[in-house]
């Protein structure tokens, strides 16, 4: 009963020093609430859709595949649908049809594209009683050249009832005349998340869009009171060898794992991030209670002396812990599901979404914040809370006393034995899984540094940090496979950290003592003055544009404090405050480190992903300069996605242009071949993507540095491998092996050569006439051309915006620059976002940086008071509180980035080389991020430099 | 002599130190602090340790109390050998059978004047005798600050209010260092007044280490230490005998 009451006066007593770690468990949380609720309702969403789009039959009638995109698949004979009408049981057979990249074309010439969902052509139903697409004006297609589209999709394009319009298809464009609109799923609100629909009448989707070889598949609905299982056994028997029947539940299943694929996606890579926030704070948490319990050493010795035992002190502390993550899981829950309705508008807004769909939260949800929120604050003070169990009574009576950082006695054998163990729990790790290796890579590096500790306490810091370096290297030069290898960076990472946060301590002296002098000052000064440019610049934008940039005051602003901060600073350097702000940064080095430790963390992540993305950036800068050898591109948007193609038309139509000497088109999919390997008797199948072009032409185009070849094997059934497919299947020019497809056949494949660059092509590549027999679509993934001599680039230009351009808005036409250029800005928009993410990492810690700036403040209240009386005034103090933070944070920031360095580099070796061959570093953008930890620095300082300013001097000196 | 206690342990001694031994360092920069000290302190009796500094008086009632540990030696309190105690026991002898007085920092700040009483009790889990802990409030004066936290009491009243702890509990031996050390001598006066009190009226047991000979003459018995050796006793001292004494202590 004590324990409560003591531990909740003290809570209360204390709660605005609680109150920043309270903020950066709340952001933690946050931020894991909304990506849970916005992946669950994504998912709910997607589930609703997956029953809406799949609704209305009991079976369906389709063609077998083995494996790969179902879009890929045979189509449906057209016999079949009457065969299978006529079936006792049967009420009605529909066939469908369902094509992507079928956009309609504005009134204004832009395409009616979206910015993620599909665009999607399909047939309109006839057979079936329950429908799907509900008539909302006019009236459905009923003939060739006739189409309808969906309320929304109309709306947002102004397409009027009524008019003509062009229509993209796989077969070319054609004009359409629009008949009518429908809503999907419900008759009184199309269900539609974010999709645009047209719909056409049966054959002459069948005609546009399956290139008149049949139907994607048959839906059955039955006849009331049939049987399911009879009529069901009495298709399959009607059906032709290579068509199957299955139920709707099947059908809807499938459909439903596909959207959870993309989900998961989605999910695993927000939860990382939401995962590095949480390290962050947990960094914070731990700080923090490492400090306020310093602070009470001597409050704990009374205890301790009065005959409070040592478990109770250590429950007193981890209840303390207890509430502020409680507080931190309510409050974060909260916000979390604000943020997820930000999202949601936010990605309405940008079109990437639709904008009524629902958030549920469900309990997991909760479980997940209340896991996360008390489970990080709670364990994050466990090492502080066993630390304050072993202050001895006696701190009760002596003036000065100390934290015993670290009293564990020499035992060499049992530490030994811990370095074994550890060695051998890391092994196992690497040896095994990556859940394994996960768990037991930090395991055994945790054991072999508390083996260390107890043979020699000196060389055990070192420790950590070696063990950390290690799994680095390891990574960086074996082949663990790719999965095993990340998470072994990943530990490799956690354990460094860990290991340069034990370390810092002795680095923190001798570069406060560097960092703290003129030089800084004046740097401090020259970015002030930056700052202060930037403050004018802003406000003249902000106020020659009224009204849409009234938001520009807000950096305005920020710079404006940030260029005052900074120059009121700058005179600390040249005097004695600066000097004694150096000292005190290097007079506790464990405090300096553990102030710097969490913005240390913040800077590594960044710069390691800088350093990743500009070699990402280089490297197919690069790789586009060699590889191709065309002179223009023509893209669809998406970024190279695969579901993304345009209709063959745009090729042949380009082949026939004077400015144009050579088309080359290309095809691309992500599961197009099943190739057997056996290995010591055992065979295995995998599938595999691949491309197609016309093989003849493929040299004049792309760059493949060919290792071997022999053309006079080029032909349709000839195929290109990369070396390491080659290698790894030992085959060679000449080598002749069966590749199987989805619609069951196998193949024999000639090898007629073998190349060593597989940046645009990947790794295997066979004839356009082969992949037409077995794919039944009919669209190129890009084209490449050449143009003819005697041309300029405008004029060619010109050529190939009136040939396709204006028929097909939706394509990029660049020349290979643009299209480097392009690509390049894609990658920059990533980092973008990535950094904005990691950014929120930083701010958490930024957060630290104050909390632990304030409470050091708090900790020499006695100290400030005596300088105060004996002369310093208000301002100096300010000035050497600020100074501080300025070298305090530029210590975490040269630490942040010298480790961000050596993990992005590592990095970068271990991501594949068809991802990344070149190492870039960007040294100017690191350089600007030391200085905005300067910067950062400053503002951290900022409010307690205030307080500390502030303190009433008599009482400061008796203070306690 | 041998470790067990010796047979003049009776219910008149409170605490016994036997060959009390505290030696800090080693080798050349070895410190003995305690060098085998035997010294007896009664039930029921008002015992002074008084000495110059560096005397090692602090260190034997600390180690008497089971605050520090003794390199050498025992340490008994009733018939308890506290060298034998690991630490929990000795951290529940401490909250059950001791009271202490410090010269500061006694308090604890977050906690109000009455919860600061109980504390002791409220570890152990024991409610309090509410007679009792009016008798004790009343007795230090303290009936209109209970709910006062120790930054809104002056140092004589949060000196009151450790009084009142070391005695709401009850203890077999208050043990109290320089508990006026950081008074002025009429407040000081008063906190001894109490501590009389409570010795002839309750027959509480109450050691006390100081070194103001004023303040030591309140006591039955002082018990002078010098260079950590019992060197003199004194029954029922006045301070001028207590001024003399000290005064030769250096001979």
């Amino acid at each position: 009963m004590t324990l409560l009451k003591l531990t909740f006066k003290n809570f209360l007593a204390n709660k605005w020093r609680f109150l920043l770690t309270l903020i950066a468990v709340t952001l933690g949380v946050t931020f894991t609430i909304a990506v849970f609720v916005f992946t669950d309702s994504m998912r709910a969403t997607f589930d609703d859709l997956s029953g809406d789009i799949q609704s209305g039959f009991d079976l369906a009638v389709r063609s077998e595949i083995q494996f790969g995109d179902r879009i890929e698949s045979a189509p449906v004979p057209v016999d079949v649908q009457a065969q299978i009408a006529g079936i006792p049981g049967v009420a009605a057979a529909q066939p469908r049809i369902f094509e992507l990249n079928v956009i309609a074309i504005q009134a204004n010439g832009e395409a009616a594209t979206t910015n993620g969902p599909p665009n999607i052509g399909l047939n309109w139903e006839t057979e079936t009683a329950d429908r799907v697409l509900f008539v909302a004006e006019g009236r459905p297609p009923e003939a060739p050249g006739e189409i309808s589209m969906d309320i929304a999709a109309a709306e947002e394009g102004d397409f009027i009832v009524g008019d003509s319009y062009n229509v993209l298809t796989p077969h070319g464009t054609a004009e359409f005349e629009l008949v009518g609109t429908f809503s999907f799923a419900d008759p009184e609100e199309t269900a539609l998340v974010g999709a645009k629909l047209i719909a056409f009448e049966t054959q002459d989707a069948v005609a546009l869009l399956n290139n008149g070889e049949g139907y994607d598949d048959i839906v059955v609905e039955l006849a009331d009171g049939a049987d399911l299982d009879l009529v069901t056994e009495k298709i399959a028997q009607a059906l032709p060898d290579g068509l199957e029947v299955v139920t709707q539940e099947v059908i809807v299943d499938e459909q439903t794992a596909e959207f959870d694929e993309v989900i998961a996606i989605f999910q695993t890579v927000l939860l990382t991030f939401a995962f590095i926030i949480l390290i962050v704070s947990a960094f914070i948490i731990y700080n923090t209670f490492t400090i306020l319990i310093g602070q009470r050493i001597r409050e704990f010795g009374l205890l301790r002396a009065l005959g409070a035992s040592g478990g109770q002190i250590t429950r007193s502390v981890i209840l303390e812990a207890f509430i502020v993550g409680i507080i931190a899981t309510v409050l974060g829950i909260i916000f979390g599901y604000a943020l997820a309705i930000f999202l949601r508008w936010l990605l309405a807004a940008l079109e990437f979404g639709p904008e009524g769909f629902g958030l549920p939260l469900n309990p997991a949800t909760f479980l997940y914040g209340i896991f996360v929120g008390i489970g990080i604050t709670v364990v994050s003070a466990v090492s502080p809370a066993i630390k304050a169990r072993k202050v001895s009574p006696m701190a009760a009576l002596r003036d000065d006393v100390r934290l015993q950082t670290d009293n564990t006695k020499h035992r060499p054998k049992l530490g030994a034995g811990l370095v074994v163990l550890g060695l051998l729990v890391a092994a196992v790790g690497i040896a095994g899984e990556w859940q394994g290796l996960l768990v037991l890579a930090p395991v055994g590096a945790g054991l072999i540094s508390a083996g260390a500790k107890r043979i020699d306490r000196n060389l055990s810091r070192f420790v950590l940090l070696a063990v950390g370096i290690i799994y680095l290297l390891l990574s960086a030069t074996v082949d663990f496979g790719t999965g095993r290898t990340l998470v072994l960076l990943g530990a490799g990472a956690v354990v460094t950290f860990l290991g340069v946060n034990k370390v810092s301590p002795m680095l923190a002296r001798p570069v406060a003592s560097l960092v703290g002098r003129v030089p800084t000052s004046l740097v401090v000064g020259i970015l002030g003055i930056g700052a202060g440019l930037l403050t004018v610049i802003s406000i003249k934008g902000a106020l020659t544009s009224l009204p849409g940039s009234l938001p520009l005051l807000i950096p305005a602003a920020f710079c404006a404090m940030a260029a005052w901060l900074a120059l009121d600073t700058v005179p600390a350097g040249f005097r004695v405050t600066g000097r004694l702000a150096r000292e005190n940064a290097s007079r506790n080095p464990y405090r300096t480190a553990s102030t710097a430790a969490a913005l240390m963390i913040g800077l590594a992540l960044v710069t390691s992903a800088s350093i990743v993305g500009s070699s990402l950036k280089a490297s197919f800068s690069d790789v586009l300069q060699d590889a191709v050898v065309a002179d223009w591109f023509i893209t669809p948007p998406g970024n190279g996605d695969p579901s993304q193609s345009f209709s063959s038309e745009v090729a042949i139509t380009m082949g026939t242009l004077p400015e144009i000497e050579e088309v080359a088109a290309f095809r691309y999919s992500t599961e197009a071949f099943s190739i057997t390997k056996t290995v010591d008797g055992e065979t295995s199948e995998d599938t595999f993507d691949g491309r197609a072009t016309d093989l003849t032409a493929t040299d004049r185009h792309m760059f493949l540095g060919y290792l071997d070849r022999d053309d006079s094997l080029i032909g349709p059934n000839a195929i290109l491998l990369h070396e390491d497919f080659a290698e790894d299947r030992h085959l060679e020019v000449g080598s002749t092996f069966p590749v199987g497809f989805n619609d069951g056949s196998v193949e024999q494949l000639t090898v007629a050569g073998v190349y060593s660059d597989n940046a645009l092509l990947g790794d295997r590549v066979v004839d356009l006439d082969l992949w037409n027999r077995k794919f039944t679509s009919t669209t190129d993934q890009f084209v490449s051309a050449i143009a003819a001599d005697g041309f300029s680039e405008e004029e060619v230009r010109a050529a190939l915006q009136s040939a396709i351009g204006l028929s097909y808005p939706q394509l990029n036409i660049e020349t290979v620059d643009e299209y480097r250029d392009s690509i390049a800005s894609t990658i920059d928009d990533l980092l973008l976002i990535i950094n904005v993410l990691l950014g929120l990492a930083v701010v958490i810690a930024l957060v630290g940086v104050t909390n632990t700036l304030a409470l050091s403040v708090f900790e020499r209240t006695r100290e400030l008071g005596l300088v105060r009386a004996v002369g310093m005034t208000a301002q100096q103090v300010r000035r050497m509180v600020r100074f501080e933070g300025v070298i305090v944070s530029i210590f975490g920031g040269l630490l942040g980035v010298g480790l961000g360095l050596v993990l992005g580099v590592i990095a970068v070796q271990v991501i594949p080389d068809s991802f990344v061959s070149q190492l870039d570093i960007p040294y100017g953008q690191l350089l600007i991020y030391i200085f905005l930890a300067a910067m950062a620095g400053l503002f951290a300082a900022a409010l307690p430099a205030r307080r500390a300013s502030k303190l009433n001097v008599l009482d400061a000196i008796s203070h306690q | 002599m041998t470790d067990a206690p010796p047979a003049t342990v009776s219910s008149t001694v409170a605490a016994l130190a036997q060959k009390a031994r505290k030696v800090y360092g080693e080798g050349d920069n070895q410190v003995v602090a305690l060098d085998d000290v035997d010294v007896a302190f009664h039930t029921g009796k008002f015992t002074a340790i008084m000495g110059p500094s560096g005397s090692g008086k602090s260190t034997l009632m600390h180690c008497m109390a089971g605050l520090d540990e003794l390199s050498g030696g025992n340490v008994f309190i009733g018939t308890d050998d506290l060298t034998a105690l690991s630490d929990k026991e000795l951290t529940l002898l401490r909250r059950d059978r001791l009271g202490f007085i410090f010269q500061a920092f006694n308090l604890v700040p977050t906690l109000s004047a009455i919860e600061n009483i109980t504390l002791p009790m409220d570890l152990a889990g024991i409610t309090p005798d509410p007679a009792w802990l009016d008798q004790v409030v009343t007795a230090v004066g303290l009936a209109d600050r209970l709910t006062h936290r120790p930054n809104e009491l002056s140092g004589g009243q949060q000196q009151r209010v450790a009084v009142a702890r070391a005695m709401a509990s009850r203890p077999d031996i208050i043990f109290a260092d320089e508990p006026t050390g950081n008074l002025d001598s009429r407040t000081g006066s008063e906190i001894l007044e109490f501590m009389r009190q409570a010795v002839d009226t309750l027959g509480q047991t109450i050691v006390m280490v100081t070194h103001d000979a004023n303040a030591a003459a309140f006591a039955d018995r002082v018990v002078f230490l010098a260079d950590g050796a019992v060197v003199n006793r004194m029954d029922n001292p006045t301070a001028d005998d207590i001024f003399d004494c000290l005064r030769h202590l250096g001979d």
